[in-house]
């Protein structure tokens, strides 16, 4: 009864972001899959997969494995024009995890983004991701792979296959990290994402490129409208919005697109309607 | 501390951070899980090319079981029903799973799906994508064992994949790749 009641007094916004995050999951993770089958695939893990063709093996990523190439390219594209929305509302792997983690309370959660420089972090693990490899030091695609990962932990719950892959050394050590220490036990159950996804480091990369030009829709800050109240930044799960000062004395608040997931939690908890989604030219962020 | 040096620690220690989080998953934690081995193939009508063969260490298993996941494609004109066998120099136990078709499978008429019935692949045909998880016991004699994928009704061999299982430290003969 209290989550009905929870879903009734809900946003719209965030009502259509968690349907969409079921979609998500019906879409690319085990056991149904249905985008990931049109494709030749059974989830997100296979032909589709988009982290594979990051890195030096992508010329060869690019002549066999067309699909993946494909949806990495669709993936930063929508990003670049319309902000996050497949890393924030379609995801199987960040929306599995957000979903588990609303089982517990906050205070049984770790606040990641606050303690580390999230996007300094997620840069130097796309580094390392790309650079290591290259000089035979560490190898971590597919083995620790939270795409992989996620998906596959909760197919295990159906599909006696995914069980198998879960019941190896490789497979304990990315559920605990990907699953529960990242997962679940972080502030908005997306801690893999904002630390150790070479697809989200990618994504907002575009993300920043893309919010400084006008014709590009992001969640912005109208500036004649904010009262610098400040309740923004609280709500804001990635510490992406911060206030400051624009001159005689006035305080407005400030997206970081570097941080910015796209969840638009902010819009709602504006009492001024200061936070809208919508073109650079007619609100400036 | 001077602010300067403050500015550039706060700076580099979340990217020297991320570097250690990849160096220790990628290059101590990895090599110390050998119960797990990726290998890589291709199905061939000339007996198939072992990409990337299997090799695991005595007395490094996890719950009782090694486990090799193979993903492998069906080169034209390979097809038809495909049974996977696991052979060496003494009887092993062995379980077979296959990640297709998916636990759902839809979309069968945009992509045709093969089945999964007595470690046999049913319906293949050329161009399919082949992924399967073995779990093995523990062996009662070491060496290299095979992973072999046959035609059921042609007994033609398609695939051999070398699995192999050795003493910590022991020199293996390194499999190259061929397509004979």
């Amino acid at each position: 009864m209290r989550i009905v009641n929870k879903l009734k007094n809900m946003d719209r916004r965030q009502k259509v972001r968690y349907g969409l995050m079921v979609l998500g999951i019906l879409a690319l993770a085990p056991p149904i899959g249905f985008l990931a089958q049109a494709f030749g695939g059974s989830e997100f893990c296979g032909p589709l997969c988009p982290r594979m063709a990051i890195g030096f093996d992508f010329p060869r990523e690019l002549a066999s494995r067309t699909t993946g190439v494909g949806l990495l390219f669709t993936w930063l594209g929508v990003t670049f024009f319309f902000g996050r929305w497949i890393c924030s509302h379609f995801c199987p792997a960040g929306g599995l995890t957000e979903f588990a983690s609303k089982v517990l309370p906050r205070r049984a959660k770790v606040d990641y983004c606050r303690i580390v420089d999230a996007p300094l972090f997620r840069y130097g693990f796309l580094f390392a991701f790309i650079l290591l490899p290259v000089f035979g030091i560490a190898s971590i695609c597919c083995a620790y792979c939270n795409i992989r990962t996620i998906p596959e932990t909760f197919g295990a719950i159906f599909l006696p296959e995914a069980r198998a892959m879960l019941t190896t050394g490789i497979s304990i050590a990315s559920v605990i990290m990907y699953v529960l220490l990242l997962g679940i036990f972080s502030r908005d159950g997306r801690g893999h994402c904002h630390l150790l996804c070479p697809i989200g480091a990618l994504d907002t990369i575009a993300n920043y490129i893309g919010a400084k030009l006008p014709f590009t829709r992001r969640t912005r800050i109208v500036p004649e409208k904010c009262p610098g109240c400040g309740l923004c930044v609280k709500e804001c799960p990635t510490w992406a919005i911060s206030i400051v000062e624009q001159g005689q004395g006035k305080k407005v608040a400030k997206i970081d697109y570097h941080r910015c997931n796209q969840c638009r939690i902010c819009e709602a908890k504006c009492p001024k309607d200061a936070i809208t989604y919508g073109l650079g030219s007619v609100a400036k962020g | 501390m001077g602010m300067r040096a403050k500015k550039l620690l706060r700076f580099f220690a979340p990217i020297l951070g991320a570097f250690l989080i990849v160096g220790l998953l990628g290059g101590v934690l990895r090599p110390w899980q050998k119960d797990f081995s990726h290998t890589i193939g291709i199905l061939t009508a000339k007996g198939g090319v072992p990409v990337h063969p299997g090799q695991f260490e005595e007395g490094k298993e996890l719950f009782g079981k090694y486990t090799v996941f193979l993903t492998a494609t069906a080169t034209p004109p390979v097809g038809g029903d495909i049974k996977i066998e696991m052979v060496g120099p003494a009887p092993i136990s062995y379980t077979v799973y296959s990640r297709y078709p998916p636990g759902v499978p839809l979309l069968n008429r945009l992509h045709h799906w093969y089945r999964f019935e007595d470690d046999t692949l049913k319906g293949v045909t050329p161009g399919d994508d082949i992924a399967i998880v073995v779990k093995i016991d523990p062996p009662t004699a070491l060496g290299k064992y095979e992973l072999t994928f046959t035609n059921v009704k042609t007994k033609q061999v398609y695939l051999t994949m070398p699995v192999v299982f050795a003493r910590p430290g022991e020199e293996v003969e390194e499999e190259r790749p061929s397509d004979s």
